[in-house]
């Protein structure tokens, strides 16, 4: 291969991206637009919003609760409403996802659900439809005032069930328990690489690095799509024909190298980040993985027609498959088939950049054989 | 000057039907192939015991700790909705389960955790994960802060209970009443769905989430088809449209030639889809949940009722959709910023607009915001005719999208042909 000639066309083709103006507006636009969903994201939000209401707003545990709630740094977003009227009103209009109705008397039943008496309703709680979210809700309503529910228990048991000479305060009783009593949570959230799990930049910002991937893959298949079309026209006639792919190679890379430049700014604009050497390693292996992938999928179709007919199933299928907004469990075999799965992983396990490597390796070795067949049936149909 | 837009119009649409034999072979193939792994999967998850269980690794022996009573709270809970399960296995297991992505977290529970507990120490346990990977991994660190309050709650009051019946030396008592007030205990954990159950009031202006999804899955996948043509937009010649201009062929005749072709050409792929799914949902008897008129209450659609609610009433959206990607195409210059383009649109106004997060998940500086993307209206519009009573206001709003996104490309258009 001639290097300089390789050299000049890259140049070229670099040229030729950023003079075209939509294309320098779509790289200036991606951060901007994280940065906004990020300063967005700092507001209060939920993925459900519940309406706190009470019978009693002299009710002590009630009040205590609904102060608890209202503080809490959860994933639902919780609202105070005076009125019980008005927030059921609200969740028929569709502006809230639950209204919980804390009773007057809340020790009182607390204490005789405490007694065993389970048939009491704790707190009145209205929802439109029972989802997953609004029960996990739930939980975490009943976790809110389960202290008091415990304190209880013992309370009670000590007092009617357990022997004793003598009267028992409730000083010596209260003494007894908070002794015992753990204020912090019981667990300790590590990633796989042993740093700290936490919540960067919360949920709203937690799929950025994930549409980023899918945005990169795009760039890859464009890329591969523009060389087709200047191939189509005869741009590349000069080229050797067993040089084309490398050619192709190295040029869709271009777009994607800009792109990815562009989202690591953005990730790091987003707040979702690991340490600076593990992003470029990722990226870098990423966009090789991603252009070898695109790079195969032009050999396999072949048409400029056929490629844009499929690009679209092929986003469809890595949001699926890979873990940009969830994850599903199994189909293993077709989920390592696309590139963004080793990305996405590899962020907290360095397994997954391994897994990359070997994928990369296997996809080379593809590429050519794939290219060796096309081009053999090329030769012999003339 | 109507003879230049209709066979301005012919010549365009011959070009789409060229390629639309192709287009409509491979749509087909990709469909039944997307189907296939579906199906399988879907089989495959219904005939194993485990249906839908999202399985947490345990590490470490939970004999003789309270952390029972928080697991089996959890796995207590209604298993059609919550379906978690927790099993025991060794941490080289868990670390090699959790890195091919068959359990989302595992829990160490140390060595002398019990130990430590009974002696007053605060402990923690370590919960490994791969990062919070969006909403899965934040539902799972605030139910394990549920389960944090349900375990520690009760050992509190257990060690309390066990510490004052030794102090006050009543030993024999505490032994024979012990395991009454674990029942307790566990009684009390386990009747909190009874006794925070749901009163539902099936509302007009909600959605179920299954409809909810339905539409949100179409119009994301409506906005990505914009890229399948993109072979077409940019072989489009601008010399050509310059000599058409020149012979009275006018921008906006050009612009609205060119819209209408492609309009029934992604009509066309949208018709195909819809029949796949008609067929699918009677085929596998699939159906899809929505709420009724009156009463209110959850109804099943029929195969039938599918194509007319979806198909038929959600052209508009699928013609503003259009206008919108037909804009992107006639700004964008050469395939890569249109690819792109096209992308970018499609992720991120279906992402401010509640395609893949209900609204409600989003602060209500984002809301507003969304509150004037076209996509939002789509959504609306489209929610709306599930629940039986379709919205004008969003109709109308979702035409004067398009026409707004149709006269910003004529101008388009003029501006590159007067270049």
């Amino acid at each position: 291969m001639n290097i300089r000639k390789w050299f000049v066309l890259q140049i070229l083709y670099f040229k030729r991206l950023f003079l075209k103006k939509s294309f320098v507006v779509l790289l200036c636009l991606v951060p901007l637009m994280v940065l906004g969903l990020r300063i967005i994201s700092s507001e209060d939000n939920g993925i459900v919003k519940i309406l706190l209401c009470m019978e009693d707003d002299r009710d002590e545990l009630a009040s205590q609760t609904v102060d608890y709630l209202l503080e809490s740094d959860s994933v639902f977003a919780y609202e105070y409403c005076e009125d019980a009227d008005e927030a059921l009103k609200k969740l028929e209009r569709g502006e809230a996802d639950a209204v919980w109705l804390f009773p007057d008397d809340m020790l009182e039943v607390i204490r005789d659900y405490a007694k065993g008496n389970t048939d009491v309703t704790l707190v009145e709680v209205y929802e439109v439809e029972d989802t997953t979210s609004l029960k996990l809700s739930r939980e975490a309503l009943m976790a809110s005032f389960y202290d008091a529910i415990a304190y209880e228990e013992y309370v009670g048991y000590v007092v009617d069930v357990i022997p004793k000479d003598a009267e028992v305060t409730d000083e010596e009783l209260r003494m007894y328990y908070d002794y015992f009593k753990q204020d912090s949570s019981l667990f300790e959230y590590y990633n796989m690489d042993g740093t700290k799990w936490s919540a960067q930049g919360g949920y709203l910002t937690a799929p950025v690095r994930g549409m980023l991937a899918l945005l990169i893959l795009l760039a890859g298949i464009a890329g591969v799509m523009y060389f087709r079309q200047d191939k189509e026209s005869g741009v590349y006639e000069y080229l050797p024909k067993s040089e084309e792919w490398l050619y192709r190679l190295s040029s869709q890379m271009i777009s994607m190298f800009l792109i990815g430049v562009v989202s690591l700014v953005s990730l790091y604009l987003s707040g979702n980040t690991t340490s600076l050497p593990m992003e470029l390693l990722l990226m870098a292996e990423y966009i090789v993985a991603c252009a070898l992938f695109s790079s195969l999928l032009d050999t396999v179709f072949g048409s400029l027609l056929i490629m844009g007919i499929v690009t679209p199933f092929i986003v469809l299928i890595t949001f699926v498959m890979c873990p940009v907004f969830f994850s599903i469990n199994g189909l293993l075999p077709i989920k390592c088939v696309f590139p963004t799965l080793y990305y996405l992983n590899g962020v907290h396990d360095v397994n997954w950049l391994i897994y990359g490597a070997i994928y990369i390796v296997a996809a080379l070795v593809i590429n050519i054989v794939a290219d060796l067949i096309v081009n053999k049936g090329i030769r012999k149909n003339g | 000057m109507k003879k230049g837009f209709l066979s301005y119009f012919t010549t365009q649409l011959k070009r789409y039907v060229k390629g639309l034999p192709l287009i409509i072979a491979i749509t087909v193939l990709l469909i039944g192939a997307i189907g296939m792994i579906a199906y399988s999967f879907m089989k495959e998850r219904s005939d194993s015991e485990e249906q839908n269980l999202a399985k947490i690794g345990v590490v470490g022996d939970l004999e003789g700790t309270y952390l029972g009573i928080g697991i089996s709270a959890i796995e207590s809970l209604d298993a059609s909705q919550y379906t978690i399960s927790f099993e025991n296995m060794t941490e080289d297991e868990a670390q090699k389960a959790l890195s091919v992505g068959d359990i989302p977290v595992y829990i160490i529970v140390p060595e002398n955790f019990l130990d430590d507990v009974v002696s007053g120490k605060d402990v923690q346990l370590q919960m490994v994960g791969r990062g919070t990977q969006g909403i899965g991994g934040i539902i799972i660190t605030e139910l394990a802060d549920v389960i944090s309050v349900y375990i520690n709650s009760s050992e509190t009051a257990i060690y309390a209970m066990q510490a004052y019946a030794w102090d006050k030396g009543d030993t024999e008592a505490y032994r024979s009443t012990a395991d009454n007030f674990f029942l307790l205990e566990a009684n009390n954990l386990f009747a909190r769905d009874s006794a925070l159950e749901p009163i539902l009031i099936g509302v007009g202006n909600g959605s179920t989430m299954i409809a909810y999804y339905t539409c949100g899955i179409f119009l994301l996948f409506a906005m990505l088809m914009g890229i399948s043509f993109c072979s077409v937009f940019v072989r489009r010649k601008n010399d050509v449209n310059k000599v058409l201009y020149s012979q009275g062929v006018y921008s906006w005749k050009q612009v609205l030639a060119e819209y209408l072709c492609y309009l029934l050409a992604v009509l066309v792929i949208i018709t195909l889809i819809v029949g796949a799914l008609s067929v699918a949902s009677s085929a596998f008897d699939v159906k899809l949940a929505l709420w009724s008129k009156t009463p209110r209450e959850v109804r099943w659609l029929s195969t039938a009722q599918i194509i007319w609610q979806i198909y038929v009433k959600w052209l508009p959206a699928v013609g503003m959709i259009a206008s919108l990607q037909y804009m992107i195409y006639e700004l964008a210059s050469g395939i890569v910023s249109s690819v792109l383009g096209q992308f970018l649109t499609a992720i991120a106004l279906g992402y401010v607009s509640g395609l893949f997060y209900p609204m409600s998940f989003f602060p209500v500086p984002l809301q507003t915001i969304a509150a004037a993307s076209p996509l939002k209206a789509a959504m609306d519009y489209c929610q709306s005719t599930l629940r039986w009573d379709m919205d004008a206001m969003h109709l109308v709003m979702i035409i004067m999208y398009a026409v707004v996104f149709l006269a910003l490309s004529v101008m388009a258009r003029r501006i590159k042909l007067k270049k």
